[in-house]
């Protein structure tokens, strides 16, 4: 059975009209934005390495084997001030060895509401 | 973490429905908070019951075409660039008032040109986010983006070639000289092209700070005589083809280098070198180029100086770092709300003494901070050079830095309060609990504007986020 609350929030994703946020909601949306990507995208491009999504530090997820250095790493990202979007560099691993990719990517926050407030 | 279903939007057909059970979400989430708040915060990172599809294509199945490739698309003319573009065209009163109207036409009607010509990139960036799901091979990836550039390219011509005819036929109907018509139309497009796209901070910051349009608002600035106006402008005017021609190598390098580092990638693994560094020659020229940008950019800054008034010089000075440091060039722990508590309580005799205590200790701070994005500066320059590739050492030796620059920030704007507050303490309506409470919102500012360092990845290039947060909380322990 599907949670309530997981209905709660596919349901407002959808619901809210599609023109950009108020001023209002941008911090909202700048949370969401990079707690997004780093917690969904950056997992994904460890490439079989092993890997640990640290969520509670809300933006980034550190990866334990990464550029031949260990311990030390993190996909490039920028926020753009007015939190419309986050662009970041994915990161790939080959044979061991990790680069950070040249091409960016562009995650496009301002469609999404969580919470139902920004309309 | 959040977690999403794989679910489409709603359809037209489905709105009266769906605004129905909006309203009856928003019911249940006023009364029931907990339960979104509970979601969104997740459950310590373990997997929902039900079986989950890959991260990236649950995302994206949510919500398409959130995530594209960055094909470096200009932005459109604004209305608030009406007044530069009539500025940098260089033109007499008549020509500029044409180049007002043009710019202004740009910002409604270039607008939509852009969009009708740039939507069509927006499948295929899109399409290319789900090829790197799929395709690990970097060859095959680097010729899939350079059909996405070239393709792009063709477009951004087209569309700068719409804005160019438009303005001569301005131009021309309005029976301006066609010698002269024609140096206002190679002036404008000329700065059009060398700053439409939008800068990128890790790649190349000093394209953020762009020289022309800081000029402009320091000509315009009301605190500018009308001579040191027109010697601004023509300090602009005269450097503008340098400075364009600078930039837009930059922004020609930037535009290739996702498939030129996707085919150094390939032949590195063909070859059986290492890939770590291999983009290192794609990246270069950026590197340098970018240098060479914020060169210029020093030089006209210290030209417009000797002409500008202390005040408005600052503030072109402070436009450069904010621009090209982001939240990173912010004063952390700027004393000025604090000192408004107490200032009312200073001895007339203590004022001036106050003034100076204040006046050299944001010196110091601004020294402290211009030390940082030195090392920063250079860091990140090397981070480029590199190929994006990341050094330990350099690492370690900048997160020194920065622990040293908050630290030695926070005791001098300390001292300086603690200064200022003996003074004010003598006068009888001193209100410790009030002093305490501006101490605490000086404190939680202070802690704000680390978070913005962190928050919009200012250092990521060098630190990561949770090195940031760790020289915060020291800091702000202590």
């Amino acid at each position: 059975m599907v949670p309530i609350s997981t209905v709660i929030l596919a349901t407002l994703s959808f619901a809210v009209p599609q023109s950009g946020p108020s001023l209002l909601c941008l911090q909202e949306f700048k949370t969401w934005c990079c707690h997004q990507v780093a917690s969904e995208w950056l997992i994904v491009d460890c490439g079989g390495e092993e890997c640990r999504g640290d969520t509670s530090a809300n933006l980034v997820v550190h990866y334990d084997r990464t550029y031949g250095s260990p311990g030390f790493a993190q996909a490039q990202w920028q926020l753009q001030e007015d939190g419309s979007r986050c662009t970041y560099n994915r990161v790939e691993c080959i044979d061991g060895k990790c680069v950070i990719l040249p091409e960016k990517i562009t995650w496009y926050c301002h469609r999404i509401s969580l919470s139902g407030a920004c309309k | 973490m959040i977690r999403l279903l794989n679910c489409r939007p709603a359809t037209r057909r489905q709105e009266p429905l769906v605004q129905h059970l909006k309203w009856l979400v928003v019911l249940a989430v006023v009364a029931c908070p907990d339960l979104a708040v509970a979601q969104e915060i997740g459950d310590g990172g373990q997997p929902p019951s039900a079986p989950r599809q890959p991260p990236e294509q649950r995302v994206r199945a949510a919500f398409p075409d959130s995530a594209q490739v960055d094909l470096q698309l200009p932005e459109p003319i604004g209305t608030t660039d009406v007044e530069y573009f009539a500025w940098i065209s260089g033109a007499d009163a008549k020509s500029a008032g044409i180049v007002r109207d043009w710019a202004a036409m740009m910002s409604s009607i270039g607008s939509e040109w852009r969009s009708e010509l740039l939507e069509k990139l927006k499948q295929p960036a899109s399409d290319y986010v789900a090829l790197l799901e799929v395709n690990q091979n970097f060859g095959e990836r680097a010729n899939r983006l350079k059909q996405l550039v070239t393709w792009r390219d063709r477009l951004v011509d087209e569309l700068f070639a719409q804005e160019r005819r438009y303005l001569e036929s301005l131009l021309s109907s309005s029976s301006v000289d066609s010698a002269e018509a024609e140096t206002v139309v190679e002036q404008v497009m000329m700065v059009r092209r060398a700053e439409a796209f939008p800068a990128d901070n890790a790649y190349a910051p000093h394209l953020a700070a762009n020289i022309l349009r800081l000029l402009h608002l320091s000509a315009t600035d009301p605190g500018t005589s009308p001579e040191a106006s027109a010697t601004i402008r023509r300090l602009a005017l005269d450097n503008a083809p340098r400075v364009c021609e600078q930039r837009r190598i930059v922004f020609d390098a930037i535009a290739k280098c996702s498939y030129r580092g996707n085919e150094a990638l390939q032949r590195a693994i063909d070859s059986g070198s290492p890939t770590v560094g291999a983009m290192n020659g794609v990246f270069r020229p950026i590197a340098l180029g970018s240098a060479r940008v914020a060169a210029t950019t020093q030089e006209l800054v210290a030209l417009a100086r000797a002409e500008l008034s202390p005040e408005v010089a600052n503030k072109l000075d402070q436009g450069v770092l904010r621009l090209t440091y982001g939240a990173l060039a912010i004063d952390v722990f700027e004393i000025d709300a604090i000192v408004k508590v107490i200032d009312h309580l200073l001895p007339d005799q203590d004022r001036e003494t106050c003034a100076t205590v204040i006046v050299e200790s944001a010196r110091q701070r601004a020294a402290l901070r211009e030390q940082l994005l030195r090392s920063f500066d250079l860091q990140r320059s090397r981070f480029v050079e590199r190929g994006l590739v990341r050094d330990q050492i350099a690492n370690d030796q900048f997160r020194r830095s920065f622990l040293g620059y908050v630290k030695a920030a926070k005791i001098a704007a300390e001292q300086t309060i603690g200064k200022i507050a003996a003074i004010a303490r003598a006068n009888s309506k001193w209100d410790e609990a009030e002093f305490e409470r501006a101490q605490q919102e000086w404190r939680s500012t202070a802690r704000e504007r680390l978070r913005a360092m962190s928050i919009t990845g200012a250092t990521s290039p060098i630190l990561s986020y949770s090195q940031l947060e760790a020289i915060a909380q020291e800091a702000l322990e202590q």
